[in-house]
């Protein structure tokens, strides 16, 4: 190309460019954004609507021994006597002002009951997130790069944690070391303790998915020339592997624990549940129990908003990593 | 993996979902009619290893004198009816979708893949629970709602091969030649799909009896009486200290089967080793 | 004058152990100090794995067999790790053919070069930064201070192939391999590059061992040329002898089958067939099949003729005498 001397080629001033459209384009981080905005709000309105269309919930929040003085009063109380699209105007109204109306039981506020415990569910998510990390990195490197026996044993663990649902693998680590051994408690929350068996049983399959990814990027990455390159300038294996060859398998692994976090909150409601662990998924799970539906629509909120918050973070981290997503697409 | 072994994980993992699938829906319709049935004198009875063992109840009995044997058969065929239903519905509308939105592509493919996209961010179980609160989970809206927790895969692989098939000379050729759209799809995109769509619809089984039994467990899907693994784990948890098998045998059964669903799906994959299958991957196996 | 690479008798293979494919059969080839040899050859005629695997970089499941390989009076063959890292990198510099791919995405060119540096010198990468600046100063790079904070992908691949060589150039080697250091690269920047290249090699006086395809690249800074032929070499000599007088059919035909350069001599007969692939080589000469001087002797493998100081891997002059004796 005959533009050499200036040192910078159109291909690569065009790779990380917009497509032409005709339509102005946002960034990818704000179309993720909006995306996820809007299905949160479209999950809300479909929340919203099954509440109201799936018969009287005056009489399902009244419970069957109401009288219909009772229920009048919850109508009113809730607006239920009003036209149905009234009705969703109000709702989004009081879901901009993140009104969400107050616990039917508590008659604490709905958000703020749920924003209680979501510190809690945020430290599960945390250890869980390191541990696939700490614990995934380093299974990868033995899975792309052992020896036969080695790598049989690791693939096979993973092939089980990947199989074992965080449920029932929660419930077998109860009943070992709960209930046999007696070294964990089995239920609760607020102390260290309390973590230990909820974020094994959320991690498991995390770490093997986390491992299987390193390994099939170091085995991809295998025939990178820039690995032979390391190797010209005169690297050891060791340093070719953990200074150039997993670097390069962040970007793909880091996107995949973006993803990987859905899976995690939909986990994490299950194990909150199974050891009582006081956080958003257990405060889901009661709310529905008791047709607290204020409580409900409030924990799906912020469980979205959290996704939401998750997917911002984890572009933004790829983003870091690779310089390639950034730099040069000016 | 050796071409040998790889065949040896296929073979095996489809001759024991097979017969899993086999003993839960004859094995319970051959059992005696009483199998399930209460006795309250003889609860929380050991397995056959163990002396208390009650004849009869091999695998012991709950904290209501049923038969373990049984119940895990009868809770099997529920949640497998469940996890074969809603994968199999998933995998007709995937494909669907994901051939007509990668056929066409236009608006249609836009709007189904950022559906998809948002989907997939979002967890699925939360969005489960929320219409479980409100709509009950009778079987049917179980096996609905699940189906709506698998369409993605296969509409995402469908679209990609529809895409491809789509752009291929020959089809081009046929396009021109008069060929209709639906007859191209059938014709054309449908038998070369088919392959990845057994693959996925393996993964998917496995992981929506994940999910249904997640449900089951947190006493929102399956409702007892009806057993399934799920609600049968949730009940033997209470008894873990005294009557550990309650909730051993359906988690024995969850793994077993998702184990197999996914070495099928892998073995498959392996077998019919083509650009679109190598794609599918560990993704499939996501729960 | 000292020979700063000699290989002897190599023998490399691949595959598995009990049914491996040979991809190189007893090649011996030197590299006196101060010159340039060229080794030339299709794809799949060895010269690559040669250059890779003598160095220990052609990767898993390539093994050397047989032969040895002497650099600066190292043996590499059998040489433990600690000394292959020495060499690598510090005594002998590599180029590899696709700069882009050569190069770690995710650093910066500088510290690619200053990782080099530090690997055979020690100390922190940042004290090596003055060191990185005159490295590509030295390959032409402009506004080399610059050009260090970049990313591979922000250069145009003319300069990647810079940093390339400006990272072989690091420990200041005796020797350079370059692996088809212009192929990936757009017509227009080759010349550049190759200039650089012949700077760095036969102007600075350093030895280096060009694998290439391209005649003309050997011819213009090439001293010597060896021609390699389904995992043989089957032709080598000075490049002024053999590009003049080729003696090895093969090697007439690529010289015919390059597209001359001066008007008027457009001469471009394309040899027939396709060099065979390893694993299925023919019994007598590999180049039998194609050559068009074949005779019923190309059946068995061919000596070597060394007669005039030449060296070529060929029935024909035998073949000749003989008949012109009987």
């Amino acid at each position: 190309m005959s533009t050499d001397v200036t040192g910078v080629s159109p291909t690569a001033a065009a790779a990380g460019g917009a497509p032409a459209r005709r339509r102005p384009r946002l960034g990818p981080v704000a179309t993720t954004a909006l995306r996820l905005v809007l299905t949160l709000l479209g999950l809300l309105t479909l929340l919203f609507f099954l509440v109201r269309l799936s018969g009287d919930p005056a009489a399902v929040l009244a419970g069957p021994s109401a009288t219909s003085e009772q229920l009048e009063e919850i109508r009113t109380g809730l607006g239920l006597d009003e036209p149905l699209l009234s009705q969703y105007v109000a709702f989004l109204g009081d879901m901009l002002r993140l009104d969400f109306g107050e616990s039917v039981f508590t008659g604490e506020p709905a958000l703020d009951s749920v924003l209680a415990v979501l510190p809690a569910t945020l430290i599960l998510v945390v250890t869980t997130v390191v541990t696939s990390v700490v614990v995934g990195i380093p299974c990868g490197v033995l899975l792309a790069r052992a020896g036969r026996v080695a790598r049989r044993g690791v693939s096979f663990a993973m092939t089980l944690a990947q199989a074992v649902p965080s449920f029932v693998l929660g419930v077998g680590l109860i009943f070992v070391f709960a209930v046999n051994l007696g070294w964990l408690p089995a239920f609760g929350s607020g102390t260290p303790a309390t973590l230990v068996m909820p974020t094994i049983a959320l991690a498991a399959f995390a770490v093997a998915r986390t491992a299987r990814m390193v390994a099939a990027e170091l085995e991809q990455g295998e025939d990178h020339d820039y690995l032979r390159t390391a190797y010209a300038k005169g690297a050891s294996s060791r340093r070719v592997l953990w200074r150039h060859a997993l670097p390069n398998a962040l970007p793909a692994v880091a996107s995949a624990i973006v993803v990987e976090v859905s899976y995690l909150l939909s986990g994490a409601v299950v194990v909150e549940v199974l050891f009582a662990y006081n956080g958003i998924g257990k405060r889901l799970v009661d709310a529905i129990f008791a047709r607290d539906y204020p409580v409900v629509q409030a924990a799906v909120f912020v469980i979205g908003v959290f996704v939401i918050v998750v997917n911002l973070i984890g572009d933004a981290l790829v983003r870091v990593i690779d310089p390639r997503t950034t730099r040069g697409s000016a | 993996m050796s071409r040998r072994s790889a065949n040896l994980s296929l073979w095996l993992s489809l001759g024991t979902l097979l017969a899993i699938t086999l003993a839960c829906f004859l094995g319970s319709a051959l059992l005696p009619d009483d199998a399930g049935e209460q006795a309250l004198s003889e609860r929380l009875r050991p397995p056959f290893w163990s002396p208390d063992a009650l004849a009869g109840s091999p695998l012991g009995t709950d904290a209501f004198g049923r038969d373990m044997l049984a119940r895990t058969l009868e809770g099997g065929r529920v949640s497998l009816e469940v996890g074969f239903g809603a994968a199999t519905g998933a995998v007709l509308i995937g494909t669907l979708l994901g051939v007509v939105a990668g056929f066409w592509g236009g608006w249609l493919d836009r709007i189904v893949m950022a559906l998809a996209d948002v989907w997939l961010a979002f967890p699925f179980l939360v969005i489960a629970l929320a219409t479980v609160a409100v709509v009950g989970s009778d079987l049917p809206v179980l096996i609905a709602l699940l189906t709506l927790g698998g369409w993605v895969l296969p509409t995402r692989v469908t679209r990609t091969i529809a895409q491809r098939v789509r752009s291929e000379d020959y089809v081009v050729a046929a396009a021109g030649a008069g060929a209709s759209d639906a007859y191209l799809m059938r014709r054309h995109v449908l038998p070369q799909a088919l392959p990845v769509v057994l693959v996925v619809w393996s993964f998917t089984v496995g992981a929506l009896v994940v999910i249904e039994g997640a449900l089951s467990f947190l006493g929102l899907g399956v409702k007892p009486p009806t057993p399934s693994w799920g609600n049968i784990m949730s009940d033997g948890t209470v008894y873990l200290d005294t009557a550990w098998w309650i909730a051993a045998w359906p988690a024995t059964m969850i793994v077993l089967t998702v184990i197999c669903a996914n070495g099928l799906g892998n073995g498959l994959r392996r077998r019919w080793a083509t650009p679109d299958t190598s794609r599918v991957g560990e993704k499939a196996a996501a729960r | 004058m000292t020979d700063v690479l000699s290989i002897e008798d190599l023998w490399v293979e691949a595959g598995d152990p009990r049914d491996p494919v040979t991809l190189v059969r007893g090649v011996s080839l030197s590299v006196e100090a101060g010159s340039v040899v060229g080794l030339v050859g299709e794809s799949g005629s060895g010269k690559t794995v040669t250059c890779m695997a003598s160095l220990g970089l052609a990767g898993r499941g390539v093994r050397i067999t047989r032969g040895s390989v002497r650099l600066g009076g190292t043996e590499l063959v059998g040489a433990d790790e600690p000394t292959m890292r020495r060499v690598r990198g510090g005594v002998v510099g590599t180029v590899f053919q696709d700069p882009l791919g050569a190069l770690n995405p995710l650093q910066r060119v500088g510290d690619q070069i200053a990782e080099a540096v530090q690997l055979h010198r020690g100390g922190r990468r940042r004290a090596h930064r003055d060191r990185v600046v005159h490295l590509l100063t030295q390959v032409g790079v402009p506004d080399p201070a610059r050009r260090a904070r970049a990313y591979p992908h922000e250069l145009s691949g003319g300069m990647r192939q810079r940093v390339a060589i400006a990272m072989a150039l690091a420990n200041d080697p005796s020797l350079v391999v370059a692996d088809e250091p212009t192929t990936a690269l757009d017509v227009t920047v080759q010349a550049q590059v190759l200039d650089v290249i012949r700077r760095a090699t036969k102007d600075d006086g350093r030895a280096a061992l060009i694998i290439t395809h391209d005649l003309g690249l050997v011819a213009e800074v090439a001293d010597r040329v060896a021609v390699m032929y389904a995992g043989q070499i089957v032709e080598k000599g000075s490049v002024a002898e053999v590009f003049a007088a080729p003696r090895h059919p093969y090697t007439q035909g690529l010289l015919a089958s390059r597209p001359a350069l001066e008007p008027g001599r457009r001469r471009l007969s394309a040899m027939g067939g396709r060099p065979p692939l390893p694993g299925s080589w023919p019994v007598g000469c590999a180049f039998a099949p194609r050559c068009p001087v074949a005779v019923e002797a190309c059946t068995t493998p061919p000596p070597v003729d060394q007669s005039d100081g030449r060296w070529s891997r060929c029935w024909h002059p035998q073949v000749e005498s003989m008949e012109g004796v009987s």
